[in-house]
């Protein structure tokens, strides 16, 4: 076995040029670690695999290619990036957010400090909590991004067959679900103490723009203000990676302007 | 109802299927049962085989208060008085509950688990079971289903004290650790990150009982040398209990603990008890007093910190723990009335 970690996505279509945009990103800002890609079309800086046709509802295809995919290759550890994502410095101890849990996925929004029910991707928040304290979680209880999370090789199975068992839970009591809560469940079944995983606790490391911040002008690795649209309040932080979900033309371009 | 007996007075049969011995709960359960109850009941032992009536810790259990231990075939085609099976894997499924029962004998179940053995609902439905006994209410719920029409009987759990005296703790290195059955599902998927993440500078860990399948489980995590990882029955309880401090005690998220014998052996040798909230350890300590229920980790990872770092508080707990479970949870004459009560025809 590899000792250490592999970056991983799948990415198709346009997301392969999203995807070879983070991989320059990534080798600019000084990281030299592999990425693993499974997808439609050779891409440049990554080891390719075949990733065909694929069903992106829901995004549980990121879990069914961890666990097919990922759990073949030697690695300790494999990093998530979706392909909407962008280095602007090399972060320093990628693997320290896990402490000593096998999955880290940043936490970003405690559930129990919500007064009154929000709609996040289309869902029932307070649903979703209650689903979650019914299925095991007794400490407080988190809502997540699917965007970036690492999760040792030694517990794939785990986490797929918790979060794939939450899903269809979640699915029987009327509730379908992205594949950031069954991932964020499983997680928070698996980390003992989900404080370690909060994303402030690593301001460092990882942020998702979902709140347009950057509006469409690249991060420039200047620290700035996150906050995530059900929280009232904001956090100064400076990641290594940012997510931009709402940049996605733009770094599709930047990825098809670099062939 | 029966008046309470008087120890001594003419007594009545009791047929005890299972086997005794000082290792494990089922076998603990009737060791101390049979210390209990031998004045009350003319008692003999029915192992489910020939070979237990040999062994030197069966012999141990039984003939001191004078029991035989005899085989269901060598016992007398008709039998009067009660046959108590207590967590015998095959009690039903290898025929001897029907056997007993066409003998003659009031049949008596104790199932002790939060799930049916193989063969018994089938039991009930044939109608051989005349009484069902449960460790707790929430037992009793769990198997409502099944025996809705069969008189039951909340026994609790009889541990003798005298087995689980209470110890001053002078461990060199502060201790933790717990000591269950080794089924996966009784630990909590973050087992090793739960005891870890506590923070402690420095701290030993010892799980008895550990299994291959444990082993599998956890098998992202690599386990230091502060862990001691022992097979089931590696040591006996009370050893076992005396080498911790704390006994913490997370539960896997799929499995609702219905009474937990060994925090009770804990608690009486003195062992603090840390557990979750959501089972019924608030019916065996008061919290902050006798033990800790803790909602959620950062309380077990508060709780802990607070008996690591103050000694005279933790053994303040550790006495207040073992009074508790001796007077409250122990008490010999409580459990012998109610035993009576419950094999009383």
């Amino acid at each position: 076995m590899k000792s250490g970690y592999c970056y991983w996505s799948v990415c198709d279509g346009a997301y392969g040029a999203m995807m070879e945009y983070c991989i320059r990103s990534a080798r600019q800002a000084g990281v030299f670690k592999e990425f693993h890609v499974l997808t439609d079309r050779p891409l440049e800086g990554c080891a390719c695999y075949d990733a065909y046709q694929f069903e992106k509802e829901h995004g549980l295809f990121k879990l069914h290619y961890l666990k097919v995919g990922m759990s073949r290759l030697n690695f300790d550890y494999f990093v998530w990036l979706d392909a909407d994502t962008v280095f602007v410095s090399n972060p320093i101890d990628l693997l320290s957010p896990l402490g000593k849990s096998p999955i880290h996925v940043p936490l970003e929004l405690n559930l129990w400090a919500l007064s009154e029910d929000r709609f996040w991707k289309g869902v029932s928040t307070l649903r979703l909590r209650e689903l979650m304290r019914e299925q095991g979680i007794a400490n407080q209880v988190y809502l997540c991004s699917s965007a970036f999370w690492i999760v040792h090789h030694d517990a794939i199975d785990t986490v797929y067959n918790l979060a794939l068992g939450f899903w269809h839970k979640a699915k029987e009591a009327g509730l379908v679900l992205d594949v950031a809560a069954p991932l964020g469940y499983a997680m928070q079944i698996l980390c003992a103490n989900p404080e370690r995983h909060l994303l402030e606790n690593h301001p460092d490391l990882w942020a998702g723009d979902d709140a347009g911040h950057f509006g469409g002008l690249l991060p420039d690795g200047k620290p700035w203000t996150w906050h995530h649209p059900l929280r009232p309040d904001a956090i100064e932080i400076r990641p290594a990676l940012i997510h931009l979900p709402l940049m996605k033309h733009r770094l599709a371009s930047l990825g098809n302007e670099m062939r | 109802m029966s008046s309470f007996p008087e120890v001594g007075a003419s007594r009545p049969s009791l047929y005890l299927f299972g086997v005794p011995g000082p290792l494990g709960g089922a076998a603990t359960k009737i060791a101390h049962l049979i210390r209990l109850l031998h004045c009350d009941f003319a008692l003999t032992v029915v192992p489910p085989a020939a070979g237990f009536l040999k062994e030197k810790n069966f012999r141990k259990q039984v003939e001191p208060f004078g029991i035989r231990g005899v085989l269901l075939k060598d016992l007398p085609k008709k039998l009067e008085g009660v046959g108590l099976g207590i967590c015998e894997q095959h009690f039903f499924s290898s025929g001897v509950a029907r056997e007993a029962k066409g003998r003659g004998l009031k049949l008596v179940w104790s199932n002790e688990m939060m799930f049916p053995f193989k063969g018994e609902a089938e039991a009930v439905k044939e109608g051989l079971i005349d009484r069902v006994l449960f460790a707790s209410e929430f037992q009793a719920a769990a198997f409502s289903d099944i025996y809705r029409n069969v008189p039951s009987f909340i026994i609790g759990n009889y541990i003798d004290p005298d087995d689980y005296v209470w110890r001053e703790r002078r461990n060199p290195i502060f201790t933790l650790g717990r000591l269950s059955r080794p089924d996966p599902i009784k630990y909590p998927l973050d087992f090793p990150a739960f005891y870890e993440e506590l923070g402690l500078k420095e701290a030993r860990y010892r799980v008895m009982a550990w299994s291959s399948e444990l082993q599998k489980q956890y098998r992202w995590h690599r386990f230091g040398p502060e862990w001691e990882l022992l097979p089931e029955k590696k040591e006996s309880a009370f050893k076992f209990l005396h080498s911790l401090d704390v006994f913490l005690y997370p539960l896997g998220h799929r499995v609702k603990e219905s009474w937990g014998r060994a925090v009770v052996e804990a608690m009486l040798t003195g062992c603090v008890p840390v557990v979750p909230a959501g089972h019924q350890f608030h019916k065996l300590m008061v919290h902050g007093e006798s033990g800790f229920i803790c909602q959620e980790y950062r309380e077990f990872k508060a709780t802990v910190r607070e008996l690591y770092q103050n000694y005279q508080f933790r053994m303040n707990v550790s006495r207040r723990c073992s009074e508790y479970a001796r007077e409250r949870l122990c008490n010999p004459e409580e459990h012998r009335r109610l035993w009576i009560e419950a094999l009383n025809f």
